[in-house]
């Protein structure tokens, strides 16, 4: 006859504490076992459906950046390029670049590997025309396009830049003042024939006389200097647009840039407006996740714990009837020579088997649980989702340890309980 | 082997009064002797009995057993000195009722574990007190299913199971039919006169083979031996 012998028939002469005890348990363990892992498959399923929106953007984003490249060669960016100290608020207002720079900057760009389908430049400025009652007229002269490193390929040129000696007049001037194309007319003192009369277009231009840029420099009396240069279909594979601004701005540290729009960048800003949109959808959506989470740990920060309490509280109370009931017994036991730490061991001996087959059942009925209400198959791959190897071993070498000591006071009592005072009672 | 040593003690009842339980007690009683100490009811009689089985100390004097001062020794020594040297039999018999008969002489035997028999030897002693006693038919019994002077002889059994030097008896015969109480005292004579001693208390007018002495106790005081 040993201890354990004692204990095991005690829980089976009297099952009710044992069993209620074990039901206390296992209700606390389950419950745990089911509030952790329901909270860990909801972050683990939101983590997954968040990295699949972010999978799925990407993957959108890039379908549109192949798009953009592919419309890229057709298209590239089209761009003017000015001098530093052209005030853009004054250059928009004025409709001109009146700012300066180096006819040599076209050289430069010219030199360079940029693949550019379009380039040339302007000399721009307004004056009053003395030939023609002092009205005002904008001058624009044109250069013929450039081409550097040219290939075979290239497009057809689109700058109809009139020969020196000859002008193009903007519709009111022309109208105004009765000229046909190929008569003649004064301005600044030279002559010019007159090589188109441009259509009504209700902007600036329909008073604008478009020269040669030699004329123009020398009406102007810019001297060799220029206003703008205009690259159009700018483009060289993987490389943006910022990347090509720099490139240029280190060749030409006098200029500054102006990106004009065209498909390609109404596409551009399109992607990146969809990019946005879908990145603060997602940001949205994460946060209301993280809130949602947030909301079901604090539930479980206060449900775990307390229900813990009420299942480990009930063990010391089911300890103390239990005490109460067999005081006799234990009066008993210490007559016959029991020690306090047998006495002792007879109630821990009782919490850790209680707590460990307790930790067991709640730990499978938890585990069991969760499969029918998230409707898992049974197989390896979901007894890999849901059960938690760390969270097994904490359970079982915790769970006993919090049993005993719920069991350790009731002990303690029985310890102290006076045998002559028990017995006397019973006579 | 008992050498009780001008024992007194007292208890406070609820209104604080002070109850003088048993006053300046001194007895022996020797290897082979049978006392029996009798005394109204409330004379003190079981307080004499508990304070001689270690398990209420005296406000002063002191208990020898075999020579051991008793009080003077540490709660697990007093424990293991008591399951060793004492055998203790209860009007009540005090059985646990989740263990059979036989289990329950078994478990006297439980605080002595690792200092005395093997399996074998406990199984041999065991069937021989069975037999002595007459209870081998009722062994796989449980207490309730047990006729009361068999419940006693099972506590008989296990009081003299770990072959005690002394045992202790408070009204033994109480519960008990003539017969079932001349059978217990034939065992608790046969005890003292295989050398142990016994100390019961008694106000049973049952014949007893062999006692040595009787002590009277009246209001705590021992009025002769």
């Amino acid at each position: 006859m040993k201890l354990s012998d004692l204990i095991v028939k005690e829980n089976s002469h009297n099952p009710f504490v044992f069993i209620l005890g074990i039901v206390a348990i296992t209700v606390s363990i389950a419950t745990m076992i089911i509030l952790t892992t329901s909270l860990r498959l909801n972050e683990e399923s939101i983590k997954k459906i968040l990295k699949d929106k972010k999978h799925q953007l990407e993957s959108q984003t890039a379908i549109m950046e192949y798009e953009l490249k592919r419309i890229m060669k057709d298209y590239g960016y089209n761009i003017q390029i000015i001098s530093k100290d052209l005030d853009l608020n004054q250059y928009y207002n004025q409709g001109y670049a009146d700012a300066m720079m180096p006819e040599n900057y076209l050289d430069l760009i010219l030199e360079t590997s940029i693949p550019i389908e379009h380039l040339y430049f302007t000399v721009e400025g307004k004056m009053y025309w003395a030939e023609a009652n002092q009205r005002r007229v904008y001058i624009l002269g044109q250069s013929s396009e450039k081409r550097g490193g040219l290939e075979d390929t290239r497009e057809a040129e689109i700058q109809n830049a009139p020969p020196p000696g000859t002008a193009k007049l903007g519709y009111h001037l022309w109208t105004s003042l009765g000229l046909n194309p190929g008569d003649r007319f004064w301005l600044g003192g030279m002559s010019f024939q007159l090589r188109d009369c441009e259509p009504y277009r209700g902007t600036q231009k329909d008073i604008s006389i478009i020269l040669s840029i030699e004329d123009a420099q020398s009406i102007l009396g810019t001297g060799k200097k220029i206003s703008s240069i205009n690259a159009i279909k700018v483009y060289q594979e993987d490389i943006g647009y910022a990347d090509l601004e720099k490139d240029i701005l280190s060749l030409l540290p006098e200029a500054q840039i102006i990106l004009l729009e065209n498909k390609l960048t109404t596409m551009t800003k399109s992607r990146n407006s969809a990019r946005e949109a879908g990145e603060k959808m997602i940001a949205h959506e994460t946060l209301h996740q993280q809130l949602f989470l947030q909301r079901l740990r604090v539930m479980n920060s206060w449900l775990i714990p307390l229900l813990l309490i009420l299942g480990f509280a009930l063990i010391a109370f089911l300890f103390y009837l239990n005490n109460r009931d067999r005081r006799r017994e234990f009066a008993l036991l210490r007559v016959l020579g029991f020690s306090n730490n047998k006495i002792i061991r007879i109630f821990l001996m009782k919490s850790i088997f209680m707590g460990l087959l307790g930790a067991l059942i709640g730990l499978v009925s938890g585990y069991i649980f969760l499969f029918y209400i998230k409707n898992y198959p049974v197989n390896f791959y979901s007894l890999s989702l849901i059960v938690e190897p760390f969270m097994i071993i904490i359970v079982l070498l915790s769970t006993p340890l919090l049993t005993l000591a719920a069991g350790f006071i009731p002990s303690l009592s029985a310890t102290r309980l006076d045998p002559v005072k028990i017995f006397q009672e019973f006579y | 082997m008992l050498k009780i040593n001008n024992i007194s003690k007292s208890f406070r009842k609820h209104d604080k009064s002070l109850v003088t339980a048993i006053k300046n007690i001194s007895l022996e009683v020797k290897s082979g002797e049978f006392q029996l100490v009798q005394g109204p009811s409330g004379c003190g009689k079981s307080t004499l009995l508990f304070a001689a089985g270690i398990l209420l100390k005296p406000d002063h004097g002191s208990v020898f057993i075999d020579h051991n001062d008793t009080y003077g020794m540490d709660k697990n020594q007093q424990a293991f000195f008591r399951a060793k040297n004492i055998g203790f039999v209860f009007q009540q018999f005090h059985l646990l009722p989740y263990l059979n008969a036989r289990e329950n002489i078994l478990a006297a035997h439980i605080p002595l574990k690792g200092s005395a028999m093997n399996q074998k030897d406990q199984c041999i002693r065991l069937e021989g007190l069975l037999e002595k006693l007459g209870i081998t038919h009722c062994a796989d019994q449980k207490p309730y299913q047990l006729s009361i002077g068999e419940q006693q002889r099972v506590a008989v059994a296990r009081a003299l199971f770990n072959q005690p030097k002394i045992i202790l008896a408070d009204e033994p015969t109480g519960n008990l039919d003539k017969e079932n109480a001349l059978i217990v005292l034939d065992f608790l004579s046969d005890f003292a006169l295989q050398g142990g001693a016994v100390l019961m208390v008694t106000h049973s007018e049952y014949p007893v083979r062999g006692v040595s002495n009787i002590i009277k106790i009246n209001q705590g005081h021992l009025v002769s031996d």
